[in-house]
């Protein structure tokens, strides 16, 4: 993975404001990534929907390839195959939401 | 004086135009042989079919008050932006084929001429076929039976959940607008008016710009008193916002839309369409639905197809 390629990371939060966004490193993107079980996949599952309020964080390649992460499950865009992954303990999406720069969320803003 | 003479054929294609000056601009007018006096019947409307259909005239320079500015000359009738005439001389269309040398928007090929002839004779016979009064009957019958709400868009949570860039680049406001921007549209922004943040109050104050004049901005319609019935053309929005202290003190805004069944739906930002509220309950009325944060109810609003643009 080249260092020059961004992935870009974002936390699903407002419905009509710009969710906060910012870009990562593929070097910090393999450390993220490397908090998921991509050993035990499946398509048969759900990912936990809330309406209002924090509802979880996106990670996308360049790519073009999605992990939207919230509450422990990861859902996976890998061009156009969806697939789920459990984030044990939510860990990845801890990390992703901490390679945010500092100030970009407002910390009241998330409840994980 | 001037005309601008446009032959309404193509669907798709640029429709081949052309100009005349002074002296054959009155002599087409001549040709039309329009009486002002005689007044189109209300029940004759104007073409809708595939094909060769018209001419529009447009009036450019110096323009005679006996003729509209703008006139779309088809068979009998010449129909303006205001008022609709009928003409004595039915050949009158015809006579723009003398121009086709003078098309200078796109290259027509040779044979265009007999292919735009045979086509106005076709089309003579079909005017004399077209009931208009059967048409005017059937049209409304035909679309009620597709739903209450028959103008607005269908629920289709697929297309907008693909978990990819359609779901997470565009949000609430995309979605109950039918229209997908890709760039998390924000009320105001592709008209010059972008709605101020925090998001405090649902209308504009001194240095404030609040997401109802943004919209309307946009050219979404404020409709008060719609009291949840579906506008008949467009479809139903509803504004509601989320004032501060909520998140963070940014506050936020969102929108539901009624849909060809008359439920409500929605989709919370980067989150997936959705036909339930907070609680999930299916969406009636926006005003009484579980709304989460977004506490205030702003306004209902009218969406015209094709009439709006977001960014």
């Amino acid at each position: 993975m080249e260092e020059k390629e961004k992935w870009i990371c974002r936390a699903l939060i407002f419905s009509g404001l710009k969710d906060p966004e910012w870009k990562i490193t593929a070097s910090e993107a393999e450390e993220i990534l490397s908090a998921l079980d991509t050993e035990n996949k499946t398509d048969d599952f759900a990912l936990e929907e809330d309406v209002s309020g924090y509802r979880g964080c996106v990670l996308k390649s360049p790519g073009g390839v999605y992990w939207r992460a919230f509450n422990g499950v990861v859902k996976v865009n890998d061009n156009g195959k969806i697939f789920f992954c459990i984030d044990v303990g939510r860990k990845f999406e801890k990390l992703l939401i901490g390679s945010a720069p500092a100030g970009i969320i407002a910390g009241n803003l998330l409840n994980i | 004086m001037k005309l601008k003479v446009t032959i309404d054929v193509f669907s798709g294609l640029p429709n081949p135009s052309f100009t005349l000056g002074d002296k054959d601009s009155k002599t087409f007018l001549n040709k039309v042989k329009l009486q002002s006096g005689i007044k189109a019947k209300e029940n004759v409307i104007s073409p809708f079919h595939l094909g060769y259909r018209g001419i529009i005239i447009e009036q450019t320079e110096e323009a005679v008050s006996d003729f509209p500015k703008t006139m779309y000359l088809s068979g009998k009738f010449a129909f303006g932006t205001e008022e609709s005439f009928e003409i004595l001389n039915n050949d009158a269309e015809s006579y723009a084929l003398n121009f086709l040398d003078k098309v200078r928007n796109i290259e027509l090929k040779p044979d265009f001429p007999v292919f735009l002839q045979k086509e106005m004779d076709r089309v003579k016979i079909l005017r004399d076929k077209i009931d208009y009064n059967k048409i005017l009957k059937l049209k409304w019958p035909i679309l009620t039976k597709v739903g209450p709400c028959y103008c607005a868009p269908v629920y289709e949570p697929k297309w907008w959940n693909d978990a990819g860039q359609i779901q997470y680049n565009n949000n609430c406001y995309n979605y109950s607008t039918n229209y997908r921007t890709d760039t998390f549209a924000q009320p105001g922004q592709a008209s010059g008016h972008l709605r101020s943040v925090p998001i405090s109050s649902c209308d504009d104050s001194a240095g404030y710009t609040g997401p109802k004049s943004a919209a309307v901005s946009d050219g979404l319609i404020d409709t008060p008193n719609a009291d949840n019935k579906c506008p008949r053309p467009g479809h139903l929005v509803a504004l509601v916002i989320a004032p501060p202290p909520a998140f963070g003190g940014y506050g936020d805004f969102h929108w539901y839309r009624k849909g060809n069944n008359g439920h409500w739906t929605h989709k919370p930002g980067g989150g997936q369409a959705t036909n339930l509220d907070s609680s999930g309950n299916i969406i009636l009325d926006p005003r009484n639905a579980d709304r989460g944060p977004y506490t205030v109810f702003c306004t209902f609003m009218k969406v015209l197809h094709g009439h709006i643009k977001l960014q």
